[in-house]
């Protein structure tokens, strides 16, 4: 049994707001986390894992302002803060890996909101009224990759009653002048959130110069790790690299950060992982794997295993942006985060999905429709003709993430399956 | 169908959003024509788009599938659906001209920069289709014209007398005709009080949403004894962008400075559910309802439409405060179902 398994064992069901909100609680959590059975045996893992566990507990019991942020929004600017980054997106995959979704589908579903929106959103929403989140001192978002962060969140900023800030990202960037707009609205978030964090903007930006030197040095090893899991035959699961998300997403500006990639790397080039995703043979059906999966209990990846297929690689656990200037922390992570290839025209992201097939000599893609998610199946089709285009053959798999009550297990097996047949 | 709308000669451009600046693509010398679509439904479209797109926008593809677009088109990246209708656009149409303008949320300073920058590449892109110079004059004169279409679908106002049905279809004419058709046809003319379908005296009822394709399910709230008193949608009561400017607010300066105006026209106009000004957005809805009488309100979004589902528990919070009911019909844009529908407005005009 793992970490998350045991966690979720003992405690799914004493889970209450105020459990959430107790020292006692997290002790005993970290505590369960640190003890060597319990110490996953990657060290990078062992990083990453305390990082959220010490993050999260940090969030419920207020240490600092916390700082709900979606997915492409800069970390380094909330480390360099000292504001502590909570990600409500990753707190529904938990919620749905803890069988705790549902109950929060159901709230989201009685306060009014559509079963036709993003079930990762309806439990945000679903938690948030049953105060099983950390209170927010402030909301931000970009306005990329998706419309549910900035909607949802400005509904949830309404609620908690605090400032929401939504960035502005221009889907093309052709010079500094579309970039300095997206600069000047992070130095404005800066500028309200370094008061309420005890610094002085002057010492605010300095400390977002040091958090974007980690960026840059995690960077440098995240490149490194990249250019290795391209190694033939792969060297890791893709299941494990969708699981690093939450890293990529959350600790760009700290240590941990730098550790983390630095330690990946190690494991890699030292064999650490188990080689092709545990299929007895590693060189048959590599799959590129796009956008997400299911989070709750499913058996897709026991399902790959058993049919000899290996996802080798996917779209979204990659180190996106160039290496950035501190002395110009704003500018340059405007130009992070528009660099993200969800920020633009889907052309953008089909180079990248190109790129990554034939880096990894994949055999087939598989790319997952998460139910409620309009920028990524809106063009579904076209990366599939695109892939076509270069020899690959794609699987469009329609599914849920969060919602198990809307999973067909049997019916995904099936599709697979004969998608496996195909690529005889 | 966009054909027999175009009365002159001139280019046709297409467009789709309300927040797209048709007075520079009229300066271009471009006729701005709104896209609504194809009747029926379109197996290619919701295949090349998926199911769970804003049929609105997988209507839009089929009709560019099957070439009755303009060969010029206009996208705004307002939403999800949207900036992916785009990408299919570009991909699957065959369009000599493409360009999606950014829509920020906000309307700060740096927001306001990001429309700008947008609109200025657009002119840009767009006199190197068309050849023709986008000056400041021709880009004044097209404001002005815009500004006498506005006055005109202005005077439909409460006041004016006319049936729900008739006054959408008048909208939907000024966005598919060039301004001065428009004007030639009913401008000076205040109106239409002699010769059109009057309110009848019924229930008061708003209808919110999106955008209708046409006018039959104002004309079945009608039928069932309604009066629609106002039309909350982008393509009516959000359509205005002029309404509270005067001719003498245009600047007199350059080119650059016309595209700020412009900018901040847009982006003040009254809110879509997108954006972050939502208590705005609020304010306007629940003013509308209260200056119109409403007695009901009638909720139509297009389906899968995010910003208005995201909307909708807190407009139907306040609405319920204000003790005034509400009807949720969820719209696949297309004119099916009518039957269930009807069914559905009969009980709720029953019920008030």
């Amino acid at each position: 049994m793992g970490l998350a398994e045991h966690l979720v064992e003992k405690y799914k069901n004493k889970a209450s707001p105020s459990l959430l909100r107790s020292s006692k609680f997290w002790n005993t959590v970290i505590k369960i986390a640190n003890n060597p059975i319990n110490k996953p045996s990657s060290e990078a893992d062992h990083v990453s894992a305390n990082f959220m566990l010490n993050m999260t507990r940090d969030a419920f019991l207020r240490r600092k302002p916390v700082v709900w942020a979606n997915l492409l929004f800069p970390s380094e600017l909330l480390h360099g803060l000292d504001t502590i980054g909570f990600f409500p997106e990753f707190a529904a995959a938990v919620a749905a890996m803890t069988g705790l979704s549902e109950r929060f589908l159901q709230t989201a579903d009685a306060a009014g909101f559509s079963q036709d929106l993003c079930s990762f959103h309806r439990v945000i929403i679903g938690a948030a009224l049953e105060s099983f989140l950390p209170e927010p001192d402030y909301i931000v978002c970009s306005s990329t990759p998706c419309d549910s962060a900035p909607l949802s969140f400005m509904f949830l900023a309404d609620h908690y009653n605090v400032p929401n800030f939504c960035i502005d990202i221009p889907s093309r960037i052709d010079s500094n002048e579309d970039l300095e707009p997206v600069s000047q609205q992070l130095e404005e978030f800066t500028l309200a959130v370094s008061g309420a964090a005890g610094a002085g903007k002057q010492e605010a930006v300095k400390k977002i110069g040091e958090a974007v030197t980690l960026s840059n040095e995690a960077r440098g090893y995240a490149l490194q790790m990249e250019s290795l899991i391209e190694n033939h035959p792969p060297l890791i699961n893709g299941w494990d690299a969708i699981g690093n998300l939450s890293v990529l997403i959350a600790t760009p500006g700290t240590q941990s950060s730098v550790e983390y990639f630095r330690n990946m790397v190690d494991d890699l080039k030292n064999g650490r992982f188990e080689p092709g995703g545990n299929t007895k043979d590693p060189n048959r059906y590599k799959l590129l794997w796009m956008h997400l999966r299911p989070y709750f209990r499913n058996g897709i990846d026991e399902f790959l295993k058993d049919n000899q297929a290996a996802v080798v690689c996917e779209e979204y656990s990659r180190w996106y942006g160039p290496e950035m200037d501190p002395g110009d922390p704003f500018l340059s992570l405007a130009e992070k985060m528009a660099a993200h290839p969800l920020a633009g025209s889907s052309r953008r992201r089909m180079e990248v999905i190109k790129e990554l097939a034939r880096n990894h000599e994949v055999d087939g893609a598989v790319h997952f429709n998460h139910r409620g998610c309009r920028q990524s199946c809106g063009c579904a089709q076209q990366v599939k003709d695109e892939l076509a285009s270069i020899g690959i053959k794609t699987l469009i798999l329609d599914g849920e993430c969060i919602d198990e009550s809307e999973h067909r297990e049997g019916q995904l097996m099936t599709r697979l399956e004969a998608f496996f047949e195909t690529l005889e | 169908m966009m054909k027999d709308v175009n009365r002159n000669n001139s280019m046709q451009a297409g467009w789709l959003c309300a927040y797209t600046p048709l007075e520079i693509m009229a300066a271009a010398g471009l006729t701005p024509v709104r896209l609504f679509g194809v009747e029926g439904g379109s197996e290619i479209a919701d295949n090349l788009m998926g199911q769970n797109i804003c049929p609105y926008v997988r209507s839009c593809l089929a009709q560019g599938l099957g070439g009755e677009a303009p060969d010029a088109v206009v996208f705004a990246g307002c939403c999800d659906s949207m900036r992916r209708l785009y990408d299919a656009w570009s991909y699957y149409c065959d369009s000599r001209f493409t360009f999606m303008i950014d829509v920020p949320r906000g309307k700060g300073p740096a927001s306001l920069a990001i429309y700008r920058n947008s609109i200025r590449k657009l002119a840009d892109k767009l006199e190197n289709y068309t050849g023709e110079a986008i000056t400041a004059e021709n880009l004044k004169d097209a404001i002005r014209q815009r500004m006498k279409v506005e006055a005109v679908l202005d005077s439909t106002s409460p006041g004016a007398g006319l049936n729900g049905s008739r006054k959408h279809q008048l909208f939907i004419e000024a966005q598919q005709q060039d301004s001065r058709t428009f004007i030639s046809g009913y401008g000076d003319n205040p109106f239409l009080n002699k010769r059109n379908p009057k309110q009848r005296n019924g229930k008061n009822i708003t209808i919110s949403g999106n955008l209708l394709k046409s006018e039959i399910l104002i004309g079945m709230v009608e039928e069932c004894g309604g009066t629609v008193c106002a039309l909350d949608l982008c393509s009516v009561e959000r359509f205005f962008t002029w309404r509270d400017i005067s001719h003498d607010m245009i600047p007199g300066g350059g080119l650059d400075e016309l595209l700020g105006f412009l900018t901040q026209s847009y982006i003040s106009r009254s809110p879509c559910p997108r954006t972050l000004y939502r208590k705005t957005r609020l304010d306007n809805f629940l003013g509308l309802l209260r200056s119109s009488g409403s007695n009901g309100v009638i909720y139509i979004p297009l389906m899968f439409c995010d910003p208005f589902l995201y909307e909708l528990p807190e407009l139907k919070r306040k609405t319920d405060e204000l003790g005034i009911p509400g009807l949720l019909l969820q719209s696949n844009y297309q004119n099916d179902s009518i039957g269930q529908i009807r069914t559905r407005i009969e009980a709720f005009m029953e019920m008030l």
